[in-house]
């Protein structure tokens, strides 16, 4: 085999997510950056051993069907390249539902990722017959609340935990008939991330067609990395 | 018109996978259906990570979008949760690249490749809204063709299809789409459908059952296939590409994980090997291998258009190309950069085989595989399986040196001629080869068995032999089970017997079984290939709802005069020659690779226009 290359720099990639790229699990999104990349010739670090890896990693899971604004990859390269440049080669390796936003080089051990996650901002549309007044006040009445139980499902249990810290803010924006739209706020980290769903449902807003778009994340500034 | 986006959404959002139902892959191909004339809708009747996997379809489908005036996009049968899902909210099936009702196309190819899918066919139809019945579609309904293996005896889908593509499907689909096109194109409006069909039935390879009618005699067996009109040919002679094609050499690249998640290059197609039970060896003679240039240029191209990991080497025998060692070096020196790793199906039970795995450091996890096929030398030689014990031991020694800790091993039961002593030499061989992995590989050795009931199949020497019947296939079953060593180290799978049972009717069946098959699916038969799925009562059921006896086909040692359902169909290989093939078989006696020695099996007699065009030496035939 080749000899095992050191990483030499680091890169990070602000993409869009849109189409059927809503659909990929993060494994799904593993694959298609390993071969955008290979398809591009970038020069990626692997993991050693025996079933070597690229060294690329993303901020967390992709929430299926949410499209996006703002999500991250960081990649290990083992010659430096221009961030303008590898956004250049990569571009037409693109698949459909994935757009290159911008690419910044970080120090090659920085905070990772997922590490840095604070917040996001979500915009919702659901279809519902629940009018805008009912929703205002549903939202009004939550947000008034010092503590907001909700159930969610991990690993097949059923877990009680507290909504409320997990809701900075919930903004009703106009919309269409037939239709609800607003803007969400909301935690994201290891110590728990809000979902729009949940909060939908802790409204009492059931829905039918429900579309989220992660709008924009609010990342922990580089100065404060270790 | 296209099914706007938030309808499919909603759906996206109610199933499990709904990777299988988006389409936009990389590589995928969404033509502008306004300018393109003819638009062709390709599918395989299983979930999409299988039929996204079917080489086949993957070069028809570039092949077709190379034409400037033509398209092709795709479909695959929904699983439960999104057949559901699109009844309720009343959506026809669609195309993945456009999301167009697939009734809009104006053909549809569905690859039959397997017999326990033939169900689907008819779940995919009705959520298209197409009839089911090719007698009961309209002028405006898209031309249902089917291609694939399958169709060497296409009568039990008889009743679904408008026509049905035997042999190699490259220059078959083409020249079927380029009389559509210009059917399409020509003044008076499109030609009546059965017109178009006539026509169609001139071309090579295809076969128009509406065309023909077959006769029984009181006894069941047929009297005859009688063509209705002067455009059916008597016999339907096999389509032959003459010379492997460049494809696909920009395959799409799944974004959800498929069963073969990798580039493929198709390196030879037929095998000489002449196995007597393996359809494939008959059906895709004759060898036509892919010159070492040509193969290494189209895996750079494949490597660099896919951005894969991983390219496997697509063949009947991989060991047999004859350039295959350089080929693999280079290609694995060339990509090194990029962890590029290869695998080879298929490897012969030889030294050479350990060489190439050892280059390619195949399969370390899931283990080396042998296919001995059967566990006496005698019942080898029946089926003209020329591996010997001790290739088989040198080799699994070899294996175990190297540094292999699993090997998979391959055993048919149920094969002609076969007795208890015959069956008692499987866990022989079994327990030996454990024995001698665990003596090199001490607690790490590891063996995975697999047992599967041989089917009989059409166009192969054991075409007239009866299926082993139930209780003997069961009593051989617990007696392989008693005799193989109890360990954790040995792991055994079996073919269950009623999927057996099944899908040896539906291989060999008549036309007769197009009623059967159609109420079994009113029944509610879905997925029969998938165990949680397939439902054998619902298929005893329509038998008797339609008075067919299923032991006609089963049960019956076939005369070598028998008319036999297929027998409309000349796929290059002369019946003479798999008669005098089963008469060997039941003499024990071996007929030796083809390639050094030809045993006339008709393919050069069928094919002499055709080998004549092209440069010497590009068939394996001598």
């Amino acid at each position: 085999m080749t000899d095992a290359k050191q990483p030499v720099q680091r890169l990070r990639i602000t993409f869009a997510l849109s189409g059927a790229m809503r659909f990929a699990s993060v494994l799904d999104h593993g694959r298609t950056w390993e071969r955008m990349l290979g398809r591009a010739g970038v020069p990626l670090a692997y993991t050693q051993g025996y079933n070597p890896h690229p060294r690329i990693q993303f901020a967390g899971g992709f929430p299926v069907g949410y499209s996006s604004d703002c999500e991250r990859i960081d990649m290990l390269l083992t010659r430096e390249m221009a961030p303008e440049a590898l956004l250049e080669r990569l571009a037409p390796q693109c698949p459909r539902g994935i757009a290159l936003i911008a690419c910044q080089a970080v120090p090659i051990k920085t905070r990772s990722l997922q590490a840095s996650l604070q917040a996001a901002t979500y915009f919702v549309r659901c279809e519902t017959a629940v009018t805008p007044e009912r929703a205002r006040e549903a939202i009004d009445g939550l947000l008034e609340q010092e503590t907001v139980p909700a159930v969610r499902t991990k690993k097949g249990k059923q877990v009680t935990y507290d909504l409320r810290p997990l809701v900075h803010s919930l903004r009703l924006m106009p919309s269409e008939i037939g239709e609800l739209q607003m803007q969400m706020d909301l935690k994201c980290g290891a110590e728990g991330s809000g979902r729009p769903e949940q909060v939908l449902k802790a409204l009492e807003i059931p829905y039918r067609g429900l579309w989220i778009h992660r709008a924009a994340i609010e990342w922990a500034s580089e100065k404060e990395a270790p | 018109m296209q099914i706007a986006d938030d309808r499919l959404d909603i759906l996206f959002s109610a199933v499990e996978k709904p990777g299988r139902y988006v389409g936009g892959e990389w590589n995928s191909t969404a033509k502008d259906w306004n300018t393109v004339p003819l638009r062709i809708a390709l599918g395989y009747p299983d979930v999409y990570e299988i039929g996204m996997s079917n080489m086949g379809l993957a070069i028809l489908y570039e092949l077709v979008n190379e034409q400037p005036d033509m398209l092709a996009e795709r479909f695959y049968t929904p699983w439960a949760d999104m057949d559901a899902a699109l009844r309720t909210v009343n959506l026809p099936l669609y195309s993945l690249e456009t999301h167009r009702p697939l009734r809009e196309f104006d053909l549809l190819g569905i690859s039959l490749q397997h017999e326990l899918t033939y169900s689907n066919v008819l779940t995919t139809l009705d959520l298209a809204g197409i009839p089911l019945l090719a007698a009961e579609r309209s002028e405006t309904d898209p031309l249902v063709m089917a291609g694939g293996s399958c169709c060497h005896n296409p009568e039990p889908m008889a009743a679904f299809f408008d026509l049905f593509v035997i042999g190699d499907g490259e220059n078959a689909l083409l020249e079927i789409a380029r009389c559509l096109l210009s059917a399409k194109q020509t003044g008076d409006g499109t030609p009546s459908r059965q017109r178009l069909l006539a026509r169609l039935a001139g071309n090579q390879g295809v076969y128009v059952p509406a065309l023909y009618e077959p006769r029984y005699r009181q006894d069941g067996v047929i009297d005859g296939i009688v063509p209705l009109s002067a455009s059916a040919p008597a016999t339907i002679t096999k389509a032959l590409l003459p010379e492997l094609t460049p494809h696909p050499r920009n395959p799409i690249v799944p974004t959800i994980r498929v069963i073969h998640d990798r580039g493929a290059v198709e390196i030879q197609r037929g095998c000489s090997h002449g196995c007597r039970f393996c359809q494939a060896g008959m059906i895709y003679r004759p060898i036509r291998e892919r010159s070492h240039s040509d193969t290494r240029s189209l895996i750079d191209e494949i490597v660099s258009s896919t951005g894969y990991d991983e390219v496997g080497m697509v063949s009947l025998s991989s060991s047999d190309h004859s350039s295959i060692a350089p080929i693999v070096r280079e290609t694995m020196q060339e990509h090194a950069d990029r962890r590029l790793s290869v695998s080879l199906p298929s490897l012969r039970i030889d030294s050479f085989s350990v060489e190439l795995a050892k280059m390619i450091q195949q399969s370390r996890k899931t283990g080396f595989t042998f296919a001995p096929e059967a566990g006496s030398q005698r019942l080898r030689d029946v089926i003209n399986k020329g591996v010997s014990e001790q290739d088989l031991f040198e080799t699994a020694e070899a294996i175990f040196r190297e540094g292999w800790d699993r090997v998979k091993l391959y055993f048919m039961i149920g094969l002609p001629t076969e007795t208890d002593e015959d069956i008692l030499e499987i866990p022989r061989l079994i327990n030996a080869i454990w024995q001698l992995g665990k003596s090199i590989r001490h607690g790490r050795a590891a063996v995975k068995v697999t047992i599967s009931t041989f089917v009989p199949k059409p166009v192969t020497p054991f075409q007239w032999e009866p299926l082993t019947d139930r209780a003997t296939i069961q009593a051989r079953q617990r007696l392989l089970r008693e005799h193989i060593q109890r360990t954790r180290h040995i792991q055994l799978s079996w073919s269950e017997w009623d999927a057996t049972w099944l899908e040896a009717i539906l291989s060999r069946g008549d036309r007769r079984l197009s009623a059967v098959i159609l109420r079994a699916w009113q029944l509610g038969a879905r997925f029969d290939a998938w165990h949680e799925h397939f439902q054998p009562d619902i298929w005893r059921q329509a038998f008797a709802d339609c008075h067919v006896d299923p032991s006609f086909y089963t049960k019956r040692e076939r005369p070598f005069d028998e008319i036999l359902p297929w027998s409309i169909i000349d796929s290059g290989v002369s019946t003479r020659f798999l008669q005098s093939e089963a008469e060997k078989a039941h003499r024990g006696e071996l007929s030796p690779d083809c390639r050094q020695d030809c045993h006339a099996c008709g393919i050069l007699r069928s094919f002499a226009e055709q080998r004549s065009a092209i440069v010497p030496g590009t068939w394996g035939c001598p």
